[in-house]
């Protein structure tokens, strides 16, 4: 290891040992033996197959290097013969989930919101009319595929496993990997987790891509896991969380002795040790070992700090101070497996209160954008790049905790605080996505606006809740300023755009007030097409069902089901005239369903999927899909799948505002800078019109049309 | 300062007299953890962390861009452009704490150049120990005075030209012996050290304040108003390495600590 030696005879050695190599290596060639062997034809394959290996390598680095240029030459020309029939360069297209007509107009009667009135002057102002059901994943996969939910494939948030009768997200699928190695109790996973998605149709800015318009695509529901295309795409809704669910939150407290892992929540008590609160927070499934249903965990701790008002918590060696009733940074927590490796997460600590009871509500643990577990943007660095520029942001899907709310764990104000934190990230995303984007298409979905409303129409104060205009925050002023709010984020980019540049402003559907709930299980219950084992407790997804003698089901927000023979697991309804007869029976007797207490209408009008629906994905769904009246949804125990005993009930929860009714209720919005011409808009028109835009051929397979727009 | 010095040299002797079983480029490697763990304490300890990790993190950011927006050349020259800034703001961060850590690397350097830098003279060896003098007249009056374990083995070359004197030495037994120069009726000491494994060596002796007590901390500088400029002694250079490559010192060191932090600021939670 170490030599001592004068300096100058270094070089003498080294040629002096090279020399006795070289001699050696000579003798040996001259005075090598004849080999008494046979040498097969392999032999020479396997030389002349390393040598051609080589040769195409080296010919294959040599013709890249010499074809940089024109390559690059071709890159240049095919990007300016993209635009060459184009209307314009450059479309944005920013979409407000869920913003609704109605009270955009009121609020530009009222003179509050004068970016839009800007728009509405010099351009369009419409109502765009959504999907059958309107339902955020249906209608944002019709505006991305321009095809109808036959087509896409998605009909809800969930889908029924038709097997089991339990429920299944309808846009992806996520398994481990095909493979593992099993040693002991150990597992080593051999390859990737599998990720389909189930989400069929083509989204039109690949086919812009592919013609060399760059694309730039943020947030749009219904992205997961994202496909490969020329351009840059970040996942929007239907991102699980760390654990594969849709967002679950936990909620730590000294109160009680509380332990519950339900679908959107788990409560756990703290443990006391000396002066510092112990506990953990559920990480995902531990894939290293055998046992099911053991998961990841990441301890932590909190003691109150010195100051009033303020605790330290210690997590991974880390010591964050938090100050009471405000949220941290996003702090990224490592989860061990048992195989040495670490799967890293991103949460935020919201201090609700530390006297008299220690309170501490931790947000779903967000798949890291710096590092994914799972590919959630397109290119996998694109994330990584977001991250980079401008810090750690959330990933999840439905990332608003609207369940925290509902249930009473977060306040309105800390909420509020929270949604308003993820949108400031949105907005960071979606304006280095329009800087990036000078010439090409940049999308940006934001979600705040579905989110808001859900949890705040009942501060509107005209609807018959009896939560309506209740809350700690009673000025009704959450809805406006989040309109105002969504104004002023549409005037800055306007600021960003030139007139020749075309904005559409689009909303998926509209809002109406969520006042009473329709169980339609305990409907079919009643009017004997569903029957419930003797004695057997109803209970959720279908706990107590009696399959061998039920003939229809209600599942997710508005789909009725039959149960077919041969399709549905235990299904005893006879398909083709039998089930056509049945589908036709149930429709009949849902359209214009009464309240009897209200004397109002609780459903308008029942659909049937094969006369709504045209494609090949028709029969995955509803038989029957169901159109609420205005003031109605599913109830909560009907999404959930329980039989209870009232049809009708008043909704208590904070959840006031909904839009899962009747499509003709909840149109969405089209505001643009561009005169749109026709009467009836809507927004599977959207993907074409924007392929004509740009000069596009529109695939035959897409249902919407163009719109004829003039600058 | 020369009594901390002092003390400095004395930790030194003190730790490579404990760790003196082990073979050199082990200390070698022990030195670089040290350093390392050190480094990243200090690091922690001076510079803002916060921005150092914004300001990599643009950089990382502007790095993909490139990458991720390869179709848009504004948007590629944009990002070189950024890039440049970033790792101009990068390196504003950086400046702090590499000054702070400038002061200890100096004093670190000096001592373990003087340790592993060159290896003692082998016993019954020739060497060099080469002597300038301020004035040429010095030339002719100046004399060794060797021990009895060191013999002249040829007769002092002189070079008017540089004023310059060699003497051709050989050393017969292990051990640390003093050479004294006489010039003009003064007495100039030097330590030569004869043997094998490490050992405090002063290669260059210069005159100085200092400056050269840190920088070659092996001995004292010459004296000021002295008629020695520089003494030499030819120790042979140390190398080091790991089957046919090898280097000097300072090369491994380097590559230890920088793999030292690599791997360790994790652990230490520290941006580098």
């Amino acid at each position: 290891m170490t030599f001592v030696r004068n300096a100058g005879s270094d070089r003498g050695r080294v040629s002096e040992l090279l020399l006795r190599v070289l001699a050696a290596t000579a003798l040996a060639l001259v005075w090598a033996p004849v080999a008494h062997a046979y040498v097969g034809p392999g032999a020479g394959f396997a030389v002349l197959s390393s040598f051609l290996s080589l040769l195409v390598a080296s010919l294959q680095t040599i013709l890249a290097f010499l074809t940089w240029p024109v390559r690059q030459l071709f890159r240049f020309l095919r990007r300016r013969r993209a635009y060459s029939d184009a209307r314009t360069t450059r479309a944005v297209i920013i979409g407000l989930d869920g913003m609704d007509p109605t009270l955009t107009e009121r609020f530009l009667k009222q003179g509050k919101l004068p970016n839009l009135a800007r728009l509405r002057e010099r351009g369009t102002f419409r109502t765009l009319a959504t999907t059958l059901p309107p339902i955020s994943p249906v209608a944002w996969s019709s505006f991305l595929t321009g095809v109808n939910p036959g087509k896409h494939n998605i009909y809800d948030f969930l889908a029924v496993n038709r097997g089991t009768y339990f429920p299944e997200l309808s846009s992806a699928r996520i398994r481990g990997p095909k493979r593992v190695l099993k040693v002991g109790r150990h597992q080593i996973p051999l390859g990737r987790p599998r990720i389909s998605r189930l989400r069929k149709s083509t989204p039109f800015w690949h086919y812009l891509s592919r013609v060399g318009i760059s694309c730039s695509i943020i947030r749009v529901p219904i992205t997961f896991p994202p496909e490969k295309f020329p351009g840059v795409l970040l996942s929007g809704m239907c991102v699980p969380d760390l654990q594969g669910s849709q967002g679950t939150f936990s909620f730590h407290t000294t109160r009680g002795k509380a332990r519950l892992h339900g679908d959107n929540r788990v409560i756990l008590t703290f443990e006391k040790r000396g002066t510092s609160f112990h506990s953990y927070i559920p990480g995902p499934p531990d894939t290293s070992r055998n046992e099911s249903n053991r998961t990841l965990r990441a301890s932590f701790s909190v003691a109150p700090a010195g100051s009033k008002g303020h605790a330290t918590l210690e997590i991974d060696g880390r010591r964050i101070l938090l100050s009471e009733r405000k949220y941290s940074d996003w702090t990224e927590l490592k989860f061990r497996t048992g195989n040495y490796t670490s799967v890293k997460g991103i949460c935020r600590f919201y201090l609700k209160s530390i006297e008299p009871e220690l309170e501490l509500y931790v947000t779903p643990v967000n798949i890291h954008p710096a590092r994914p577990a799972l590919p959630i943007s397109h290119p996998l660095a694109y994330s990584v790049y977001l991250a980079k520029m401008n810090g750690p942001y959330a990933t999840l899907g439905l990332a608003e905790d609207t369940w925290a709310l509902n249930d009473g764990f977060l306040d309105e104000k800390a909420f509020l605080e929270q949604c308003y934190l993820i949108h400031q990230e949105r907005e960071q995303m979606f304006f280095d996505a329009l800087d990036k984007t000078r010439r090409g298409l940049c999308v940006c979905v934001f979600d705040i606006t579905d989110r808001v409303q859900h949890m705040f129409w009942r501060e509107l104060g005209d609807d018959r809740s009896p939560v309506s205009g209740q809350g700690a925050m009673t000025t009704g002023t959450v809805i406006e300023e989040l309109y105002q709010r969504m104004d002023n984020l549409i005037g800055r980019a306007m600021e960003n755009m030139t007139d020749k540049d075309l904005l559409l402003v689009v909303s998926d559907h509209g809002f109406r007030a969520f006042e009473r709930g329709v169980n339609l299980n305990t409907w079919l219950h009643q009017h004997g097409y569903l029957t419930l084992k003797e004695g057997a407790p109803a209970g959720d997804w279908f706990q107590g069902v009696d399959w061998g003698r039920t003939r229809a089901y209600f599942f997710g927000l508005n789909g009725v089901f039959l149960n077919v023979k041969g399709r549905e697991g235990m299904g005893i309804v006879e398909p083709g005239q039998e089930a056509a007869r049945l589908c036709a029976e149930l429709r009949e007797k849902l359209h214009g369903l009464t309240d009897p207490e209200t004397s109002r209408t609780a459903i308008l009008r029942a659909f049937e999927s094969t006369k709504s629906y045209i494609g090949p994905y028709r029969e995955n769904a509803p038989d029957l899909i169901v159109g609420f009246g205005d003031g109605y949804r599913a109830s909560w125990d009907s999404v959930q799948g329980k039989v209870t005993t009232a049809v009708f009930e008043i909704n208590q929860k904070i959840w006031s505002g909904d839009h899962c009714v009747d499509p003709s209720l909840v149109p969405g919005i089209l505001f643009s800078n561009w005169k749109i011409g026709g009467d009836r808009h809507a927004i599977t028109d959207i993907a074409p019109t924007l392929l004509h835009v740009f000069g596009t051929k529109i695939p035959p397979h897409m249902d919407g049309k163009p719109w004829d727009m003039q600058p | 300062m020369t009594r901390l010095l002092g003390w400095i040299d004395k930790v030194f002797d003190v730790s490579f007299w404990l760790m003196h079983p082990l073979p050199p480029f082990v200390i070698l490697a022990v030195f670089s953890l040290l350093t390392s763990v050190a480094s990243l304490l200090m690091l922690r300890w001076v510079s803002n962390q916060k921005e150092l990790r914004r300001a990599k993190d643009l950089i990382g950011a502007r790095i993909l861009e490139v990458r991720l927006f390869s179709d848009q050349p504004r948007v590629v020259t944009q990002a070189y452009v950024s890039l440049i800034g970033d790792t101009v703001l990068y390196l504003r961060y950086a400046l702090t704490p590499l000054l702070v850590l400038a002061v200890p690397f100096l004093l670190l350097f000096g001592q373990l150049e003087t340790r592993f830098g060159h290896a003692p003279i082998e016993p019954a060896r020739d060497f060099l120990l080469s002597a300038t003098f301020r004035t040429p007249d010095s030339l002719a009056t100046a004399a060794l005075k060797l021990p009895p374990e060191i013999v002249e083995i040829a007769p002092p070359v002189h070079i008017p030209f540089t004023r310059e004197i060699d003497w051709e030495l050989l050393g017969q037994r292990p051990g640390i012996y003093n050479v004294a120069l006489l010039v003009q009726g003064n007495t100039v000491s030097n330590c030569v050290v004869i043997g094998n494994g490490l050992a405090q060596l002063a290669a260059e002796r210069t005159r100085g304040g200092l400056w050269q007590r840190i920088v070659n901390p092996g001995e004292c500088p010459l004296p000021p108003d002295g008629t020695v400029d520089h003494v030499g002694i030819q120790y042979p250079l140390r190398f080091y390495g790991i089957g046919s490559w090898e280097a000097g010192w300072l090369l491994p060191y380097v590559a230890m600590i920088l793999v030292g932090v690599l791997l360790l600021k994790k652990w230490f939670r520290v941006e580098v």
